[in-house]
């Protein structure tokens, strides 16, 4: 029995984006299939761990469980794991045929759909080249997300070892985002949320560490956002104005860095430094835009058809969804796959009066 | 698009779907109403008040003008209604029933509240004169004007990115500009580029730290101008207070939460977060999700600004209500609470449930108390406080945690400890891990279907050990199903009288569904406390 013989919508990505559009247009009777490139549903957002400290901080993380329980057990949902998209043909106005292929042993798979949604996700930016700041090198500077891992493995130590010393760690925020020298001159919008989530999660376990974001502007509004920030002054996170440029490694394996403080330079001596990378465009966002027949904008995200219309494309009856238009947190992400299904929805229903 | 629909919506489902219900006719009930009717969905919308409130949104290809036209073209589909007299409203099954005034009684499927959030007050303690960043209030061109965010609280994003827009246009229209905050507000993609702009445009920054920026009003003639004095000491140049002496000070702000309508914050009890805005501070509700299923709520009643965030919000919110409304048609025979004769409609359930599902039937003979299948999530709320004990889960029954009680009696020569986990965190973590084999786990739907009853029972049968695992507070799928299992845990401690210093034999701990190492921890250290043994 063929299960793709009745046209479905197919959706490229099975991160927290992908999994609501399919969740949202499947609980509204429509079928879809969903291809991920990895073994596993869930993207980025699988591997981070949870920031709840007496109640939960709203990091949205653990939602993904949901969304893969539902989109895995739904009938109209079905996975492709392991599986990319190969082409995308349009044999009539209101129909694809997509060709996807199984990484692992190569066969390929046609499915014929009637719409198709891009929710393929960004890639956190590698710091490497920001050689000022020796990730890679020093051993004690790592990102933000493999601190996440090391959290939601219950493995703080494997890390900062077993000492019950206090420790000190810091958090350089806007790594890889606000940064026109890389070309990345906009907000990843999720990185400060996190940072501060981390920082209190942080301070459950080790009341006596002393922790310090270094920001250039906090970017906390949001529904219960803002609290974070009381919630970080209350609980003694030192939060400072200006990311230093330098880290220098010592012999003790602690890192010096140099801050303003006031007009003078003040030296301060870290243990663990975290640096709050930003969302970049994934690095094949090109073979995706010209197989969709779409554009990317100056950053290498893909272009939606405007502010009015952020989830339909150029071309009809193909969408985006989530963070490859753009950074987004986990909230805005599914806000935003939501816009996209309804979008879907609106199309197929016929029922869409053209926008502007 | 006059094509047939390559994919037909209503292949599988019913007949056609009841209509939506939009309490509001300002923007955001009109993005709403739009949303709804673009996927298909009557809607008829209750007009609150005569004026519209503008969202800001300052993206640079943003066209505003078309915008509104496009919005207001939507009345033309909608059915508007100014009710005489107060509206109220309550569940009826799958349904709401909904009174716009005494005789006119109407029944819709799903409700949006998006009415209410006035976003031009002004602190008290700023003086008059100073007014609302708002899309509609430019300055007048050429002059000096100074915008103040993040004052006392953070500013909402878009009404800072609203100033700084006015910064800039101000500046070039050959004023002077000035922005007074704590962060510059860019979390949107063109945020940067604008907060760029603004600096090249010869907008000046100032950023204050502990010391909150002062306000007076300009000696020269207060009477006759809105002139302002402000100081403020900047963080980053370290020096004095500088004064700024400028024609017009505008204040970038929240909404306030006051102004949310009365009847939105009675029906979504549960949803009101701890600032009095609709949706509660839980994961569960966003996007204009709300735990009375079937009830949505958008914009600055949900204290949201942002014209493109609330138009998401509205077309999430629509998707979902359409989903909802295609559940309760599937649901119809469906039964998901079973209810007996000795219900003395104490209401208790019907006040408790999160969801909002129970509905009160008035009837000539006898009334009633039912729950929409469709609205019921299964948290077992009801179950564990009808005082009468006359209700029951239908897909978790009473029996099953029986026979779990049944199986830890037969082995309580071993002395095993009873885990309780809800399905939906420890249920999935434990999926992962492997359990010691003296450990018995049961899966509950919701931690907050573990009465009190059951933690005698479970007592009675001999084991070491209960611990009860919930989600974390304010992640509970079912609002407050995990404080209610730990509120269960402490007042049965309260009973047994532990001393202080023991190890009480019963627990209650919350975990997160990707949390399974954790959670394996809490496991493993709370049957070593019970055994007595050391670490
Ligand atoms: S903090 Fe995040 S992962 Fe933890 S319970 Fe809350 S939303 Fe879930
Ligand atoms: S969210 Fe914060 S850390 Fe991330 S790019 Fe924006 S300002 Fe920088
Ligand atoms: S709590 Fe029990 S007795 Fe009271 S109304 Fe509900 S079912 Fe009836
Ligand atoms: S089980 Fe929970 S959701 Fe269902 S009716 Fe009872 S309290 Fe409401």
């Amino acid at each position: 029995m063929d299960s793709h013989a009745q046209p479905s919508v197919v959706i490229v990505g099975g991160g927290i984006a992908g999994l609501s559009v399919a969740k949202c247009l499947s609980d509204n009777g429509l079928s879809c299939t969903l291809i991920e490139r990895e073994n596993q549903l869930g993207g980025h957002v699988r591997s981070w761990a949870c920031m709840a400290t007496d109640r939960c901080l709203r990091c949205f993380c653990c939602t993904v469980e949901d969304l893969i329980d539902v989109v895995e057990s739904s009938e109209r949902v079905s996975v492709l794991t392991g599986c990319e998209l190969e082409s995308l043909e349009r044999p009539g106005t209101n129909s694809f045929r997509v060709q996807v292929r199984n990484a692992t042993n190569g066969d390929r798979q046609p499915v014929e759909a009637a719409a198709v949604v891009i929710a393929a996700g960004f890639t956190p930016y590698d710091p490497s080249e920001k050689v000022f700041w020796g990730y890679g090198v020093h051993r004690g500077v790592v990102t933000l997300q493999e601190l996440d891992t090391l959290v939601r493995r219950d493995d703080l130590a494997g890390f900062v070892g077993e000492s019950d010393e206090p420790l000190k760690m810091a958090f350089f925020q806007c790594v890889g985002s606000r940064d026109r020298s890389i070309g990345a001159d906009y907000c990843s919008q999720y990185c400060c949320k996190a940072a501060l989530r981390m920082a209190l999660r942080l301070r459950k376990d080790k009341p006596d560490w002393e922790i310090t974001i270094f920001y250039i502007d906090l970017q906390v509004a949001g529904k219960f956002a803002g609290s974070l920030l009381s919630l970080a002054e209350e609980k003694q996170i030192r939060l400072i104005q200006g990311v230093p440029g330098e880290i220098v490694p010592r012999e003790d394996g602690t890192l010096e860095i140099l801050r303003e403080h006031k007009g003078v330079n003040v030296r301060e001596i870290y243990d663990k430094i975290v640096l709050s990378v930003g969302q970049h465009p994934l690095p094949d966002v090109s073979r995706l835009s010209s197989l969709a027949g779409l554009e990317t904008d100056r950053f290498g995200f893909l272009t939606a058809a405007g502010t009015q219309d952020p989830c339909r494309t150029r071309v009809d009856r193909v969408y985006v969804a989530g963070t490859v238009g753009g950074p987004k947190d986990i909230e805005q992400t599914v806000e935003h796959a939501g816009r996209t299904a309804a979008a879907v929805l609106a199309d197929l229903n016929g029922s869409e009066r053209t926008q502007q | 698009m006059n094509q047939k629909p390559a994919v037909s919506l209503n292949r599988d489902y019913m007949p056609t779907l009841p209509a939506a219900l939009v309490i509001g006719d300002g923007q955001s009930g009109l993005l709403s109403a739009k949303a709804l009717t673009d996927i298909g969905i009557a809607v008829t919308m209750v007009k609150t008040r005569p004026d519209g409130r503008t969202l800001h949104c300052s993206a640079p290809d943003f066209d505003r003008q078309g915008f509104e036209k496009s919005l207001r073209s939507v009345l033309q589909e909608v059915e508007l209604v100014e009710p005489q007299g107060a509206v109220s409203m309550r569940r009826m099954g799958d349904d709401f029933e909904v009174r716009f005034g005494a005789r006119n009684v109407r029944t819709f499927g799903c409700v949006f509240f998006t009415s209410g959030a006035d976003m031009t007050t002004v602190p008290s303690d700023l003086p008059e004169g100073v007014a609302a960043v708002s899309p509609d209030r430019v300055p007048a061109p050429g002059t000096k004007v100074a915008f103040l965010l993040d004052y006392i609280s953070p500013s909402s994003p878009a009404a800072g990115l609203t100033a700084i827009r006015q910064a800039i246009d101000n500046a070039a229209s050959g004023g002077a500009s000035f922005v007074i905050m704590k962060h510059a507000p860019v979390a949107h993609l063109f945020g940067e580029a604008l907060y760029e702009d603004a600096k090249r445009a010869g907008v000046e920054f100032y950023r204050f730290g502990e010391t909150l920026p002062t306000v007076r009003p300009r000696p020269t003639d207060p009477s006759k101008d809105s002139g302002m004095c402000i100081s403020v000491v900047d963080v980053v140049e370290h020096g004095d207070p500088v004064t700024l002496e400028v024609d017009r000070l505008f204040y970038a702000g929240a909404p306030d939460a006051s102004s949310v309508m009365p009847l939105a914050k009675e029906v979504l009890v549960n949803d009101v977060d701890e600032e009095g805005f609709l949706l509660s501070s839980s994961v569960h509700c966003h996007s204009g999700r709300s735990f009375a299923n079937g009830v949505f709520a958008v914009g600055e009643c949900t204290g949201e600004l942002d014209l493109i965030r609330t138009a998401a919000q509205a077309a999430a919110a629509a998707a979902r209500a359409r989903s909802w409304m295609v559940r309760a048609c599937a649901r119809k025979e469906a039964e998901a609470v079973r209810f007996t004769d000795a219900c003395i409609r104490c209401m208790t359930c019907l006040r408790l449930c999160p969801h909002n599902a129970i509905s009160f039937v008035a009837g000539a003979g006898r009334s009633t108390v039912t729950a929409s299948a469709a609205a019921c999530e299964e948290c077992g709320v009801c179950v564990s406080e009808c005082p009468r004990l006359v209700l029951d889960l239908v897909f978790f029954p009473e029996a099953a945690i029986e026979s779990f009680v049944d199986e830890a009696s037969r082995i309580h020569g071993s002395r095993p400890v009873a885990v309780y986990g809800c399905q939906r965190s420890p249920g999935r973590a434990a999926s992962r891990i492997g359990l010691p084999p003296d450990v018995l786990f049961l899966t509950v739907p919701c931690a907050g279907r573990i009465s009190e009853s059951v933690l005698w029972a479970t007592m009675a049968a001999g084991v070491q050990g209960i611990l009860v695992v919930g989600c974390h507070h304010g992640n509970c799928a079912s609002n407050n199903g995990t404080d209610w299992a730990e509120a269960r845990v402490t007042a049965a401690l309260e009973k047994l009288g532990v001393p202080t210093g023991m190890q009480p034999p019963v627990q209650y701990a919350s975990v997160a569904a990707n949390e399974e190492a954790r959670f394996s921890r809490i496991v493993r250290d709370f049957c070593r406390a019970v055994r007595g043994e050391t670490t």
